[in-house]
């Protein structure tokens, strides 16, 4: 198992955030953690990179216990791409993805020609090779993302996690910037674990034969674990959205969720 | 674009040389660049002459510490406002400054202008006060890198506090004028003792923040990302304010304080140069050197008396500030 969760508990201002959360990643594989807002799945990720401290429970990567790596080992392993960046200075979009180098260098130590080259064929991968000059913070949402997905290429992990890569983003790119996630897995054999807002994601991350598990949050924890028909159907959706809705299959096989109006 | 780069690195470079020369050519006392060779060729037959003096006592020493203060509080603005993700932080930040002003008033008043103890104090109370910011900024977790800043202001307003106090104090006709010309900044009445006070803790400021130049590029980022990126925050942040503070400690007790060179040189560099910080601090270095080294020339010999260099920095930082800014705007942030 590439990335096991087991009986997570957190505490945030005196209020229980998880209580015995457990999830599986295996390798290859896109997991897509779903539940309202605030349910914690920003968190959850927070916990999983070593960024937020859990009270209770065991995170393995590869097997071995994540709190027992160091922060430049971990980020080795497990990618980040943040949900849209708001950053002060002008960097430029090679400098952003060449950032992903960091955890291989030696601390006192820039990026060498081998960085520069993984770091451009990260951008050829995501086809942003294009703006390698330009400054990050003058590209749109969509391209932005794309930067940050690069960037977590060039960190050449086996994990990456996504929190909510799409939220800013409108129809186009979302659909540019998941296919783009989907070539990922297929290509690159990478694992992901991403939050979203949106539960048609998982049919659309489905459509072309990348595994794809759904993980609900409900009562504190992952309550509903698996496939997307066995996790995101009608009966869950309205336990955790509390929602009435129907999910219809268009053309025999993309399924989206129909929302019906009390 | 990349030449461009190249030209302006050579410029940037030549700058402190050619700063260095003219200090030692212009001044009240004239000496040209043939009586400056005739000089350091074969200093002993000069022995006792007055343009002797003048080379070898007051404009080499002086230039040398107008060159490392200007470069130590420029460079430490710059790796101050990488760490902070804030590019209107400067080496005051945390409260050094104001620190060391109250050291050097503490040393005034207790030891009557006793030169070498009020540097120690200075230096001592600037580092003091950094790390109170820093205890402050520990207090409340959930944001560190404000509370740092906040804890910034406050100790660098109890410290204010003092030196009003100490100035209410002391002698006024011994002690306020020393307290007062402290407070302004100024390069005059330094040696060869003053330069080989500093030079050490300020080239290790120096060259600590420029190795650590690739990580703060990751830090200004924010916390959640540099640390994804495998970067440990809190280590290296711990690190850039000790070297940032040391070297800044060091100089500001030579010589008081000195504004807008570790605020305004840094935004130069960035905009000629880019935002890769193992780039800006070491150019932020020459130019702030190279900068304070030619400001002071002008501190020396625009008047008959002397004008405090600190105020002439503000003089010319300021308009380019706001120019600075106008022309920003439009660009890049």
């Amino acid at each position: 198992m590439l990335l096991e969760i087991s009986g997570l508990f957190m505490h945030y201002d005196n209020q229980a955030l998880f209580e015995g959360l457990s999830l599986q990643m295996q390798e290859g594989e896109i997991v897509a953690l779903l539940g309202p807002n605030g349910c914690g799945k920003t968190t959850l990720l927070d916990c999983v990179i070593g960024y937020r401290q859990y009270e209770k429970g065991l995170i393995r990567l590869s097997g071995a216990d994540a709190k027992k790596l160091s922060v430049k080992e971990k980020a080795r392993q497990i990618a980040y791409v943040p949900q849209g960046a708001s950053h002060i200075f002008p960097f430029t979009v090679t400098q952003m993805v060449l950032m992903g180098r960091t955890p291989y260098l030696k601390s006192t130590a820039s990026p060498s020609k081998k960085d520069y080259e993984i770091a451009f064929e990260a951008m050829e991968t995501l086809g942003i090779e294009k703006f390698k000059e330009r400054v990050f913070g003058s590209l749109s949402d969509g391209e932005k993302q794309l930067v940050l997905i690069a960037r977590a290429l060039a960190q050449d992990s086996k994990i990456i996690l996504l929190d909510e890569p799409t939220s800013s983003l409108d129809i186009k790119n979302e659909i540019m910037v998941l296919a783009k996630i989907k070539k990922l897995v297929g290509i690159k054999n990478k694992s992901l674990l991403m939050a979203t807002h949106q539960p048609n994601h998982v049919f659309f991350l489905e459509q072309g034969n990348i595994p794809v598990k759904a993980a609900m949050f409900a009562g504190k924890k992952i309550k509903y674990f698996g496939s997307p028909e066995k996790a995101v159907n009608e009966k869950t959706i309205q336990e955790v959205y509390n929602v009435n809705c129907n999910i219809v299959e268009y053309k025999n096989s993309l399924k989206t969720i129909i929302v019906e109006e009390d | 674009m990349e030449k461009r780069k190249k030209i302006i690195k050579i410029l940037i470079i030549a700058l402190p040389v050619a700063a260095f020369i003219c200090a030692l050519i212009f001044g009240r006392y004239n000496l040209g660049l043939d009586k400056i060779f005739n000089l350091v060729a074969s200093p002993e037959s000069f022995k006792g002459n007055v343009s002797y003096s003048v080379l070898f006592n007051i404009r080499i020493p002086r230039a040398l510490l107008g060159l490392l203060v200007g470069g130590v509080l420029a460079a430490s603005g710059a790796g101050l406002q990488g760490m902070f993700k804030n590019p209107l932080v400067d080496s005051g930040m945390l409260g050094v400054s104001s620190g060391a002003g109250f050291g050097a008033v503490l040393g005034i008043i207790l030891f009557n202008n006793s030169y070498a103890l009020t540097i120690l104090f200075a230096f001592g109370f600037g580092l003091l006060a950094v790390f109170l910011s820093y205890l402050i900024g520990t207090i409340y977790k959930s944001s560190p890198r404000l509370m740092l800043v906040l804890g910034g202001v406050i100790v660098s307003s109890l410290f204010s506090s003092l030196v009003s106090l100490g100035k209410f104090i002391a002698d006024p006709f011994d002690q306020l004028p020393s307290i007062v010309f402290w407070l302004m900044g100024s390069l005059a009445n330094v040696g060869f003792t003053e330069v080989l006070y500093i030079v050490i803790p300020a080239f290790a400021s120096v060259i600590g923040l420029t190795l650590l130049g690739w990580k703060i590029n990751v830090l200004s980022l924010g916390d959640r990302e540099a640390h994804s990126l495998g970067v440990n925050i809190k280590v290296t942040k711990a690190l850039v304010v000790v070297f940032c503070s040391l070297g800044t400690a060091a100089v500001v007790s030579v010589c008081g304080t000195i504004g807008w060179i570790g605020l305004v040189i840094p935004h130069i560099v960035r905009m000629l140069l880019g935002s890769d910080n193992k780039a800006i601090i070491p150019y932020s270095f020459l130019l702030g050197a190279g900068f304070l080294a030619v400001i002071d020339i002008f501190a020396r010999s625009l008047t008959g008396a002397e004008l405090p260099v600190g105020m002439l920095t503000s003089f010319v930082g300021v308009p380019f500030y706001i120019f600075l800014l106008r022309r920003t705007r439009g660009g890049g942030w």
